[in-house]
């Protein structure tokens, strides 16, 4: 599998699953419609950033969230203003995922093949 | 310049949104990520009451009231070389922060509520031997929300009265306790474990 950035091994993690059913999940983005720039990792925005907190793993995901309030909630964040909330259909052949924390944030891992720009659409302005 | 250590992620979205802090004599912090500057993550950081950041991590209190009840009207940025992995050199800022609304949070953002810990939950950590004795001065005790933080040796340790359990009246504050508690893991934004401390019964030492 091919994924959409490159990855460190043994990423994603064991506890992240694989795609296999449609499922929708919610991205902050700054364009509308939205742009391959907005599905670009922490790790592909900043390449030099020295990452002590989290994982290098984590940093190559892409955040999403199962809810879309809770992303609502994190269009009021200071580095936030501005985005907008962005309805992505994923399905079999999307990648990996796995929640990671105690809202309903999660990490993605999209495949190269995986034609985001085509599932997504902007949901709140 | 002051510097404060990150001791948890609060909130993480492609990055530390909210993380809280600690200075080298204990104080308190919450820091805000704001837009970033020349490729580096920055932080609107203020000092924050135990008491009101113990009630932002549980999901009752908004961050931008919290970052506009810094004590002495005290506000800081990072510096934009230092990650929140790092102490972070904070620069202090001049003027009222709340006219820097550019770099607030707006109304609103408030993490999500943290189910309460029940009975049955306090008493399975108690038989498999999760408790903890604490002994120094309460520095707080709020009745109406069951929380309370006691200035231990190990620094101020704070928690909540556990459900069923005896409750703060009574407490004398600056008076020295013994708070016998139930110790139950608890999450920040990455699933990383550490203590929260419910107690069962306190006696004055």
């Amino acid at each position: 599998m091919i994924y959409r950035e490159p990855l460190p091994e043994d990423c994603p993690p064991a506890t992240a699953t694989e795609i296999t059913e449609p499922r929708i999940v919610y991205r902050l983005v700054r364009h509308h419609p939205p742009v391959d720039a907005d599905f670009r990792s922490q790790r592909a925005e900043h390449p030099q950033l020295v990452l002590k907190n989290i994982t290098e793993c984590q940093a190559r995901g892409l955040s999403v969230f199962a809810d879309r309030a809770d992303a609502e909630t994190r269009t009021r964040s200071g580095r936030l203003l501005g985005t907008m909330v962005c309805e992505v259909t994923i399905s079999r052949g999307a990648g990996r995922i796995v929640q990671t924390g105690r809202s309903s944030h999660h990490t993605w891992w999209p495949l190269a093949d995986f034609d985001i720009l085509q599932n997504s659409r902007v949901v709140a302005l | 310049m002051k510097t404060i250590y990150p001791t948890a992620i609060l909130d993480y979205y492609d990055g530390v949104l909210a993380f809280e802090g600690r200075d080298h004599i204990g104080g308190h912090y919450i820091g805000a990520a704001v837009k970033p500057k020349g490729g580096y993550d920055r932080y609107l950081v203020t000092g924050a009451r135990p008491e009101r950041l113990a009630q932002f991590r549980s999901g009752t209190l908004d961050l931008r009231t919290l970052l506009l009840e810094a004590p002495g009207g005290e506000w800081y940025i990072t510096l934009t070389n230092s990650d929140p992995g790092d102490a972070l050199v904070l620069e202090p800022q001049a003027g009222n922060i709340a006219a820097a609304d550019e770099l607030l949070p707006r109304d609103g953002y408030t993490l999500e509520l943290i189910d309460p810990v029940g009975e049955s939950e306090v008493q399975q950590a108690l038989a498999h031997g999760k408790a903890a004795n604490l002994t120094g001065k309460v520095e707080w005790a709020n009745r109406s929300a069951g929380d309370w933080g006691l200035h231990t040796d190990a620094g101020v340790k704070s928690g909540k009265v556990a459900a069923g359990s005896a409750a703060l009246d009574g407490l004398q504050i600056g008076q020295r306790y013994r708070f016998r508690c139930a110790v139950i893991d608890e999450s920040d934004a990455f699933w990383r474990h550490r203590p929260a401390y419910y107690l069962i019964d306190f006696e004055k030492v």
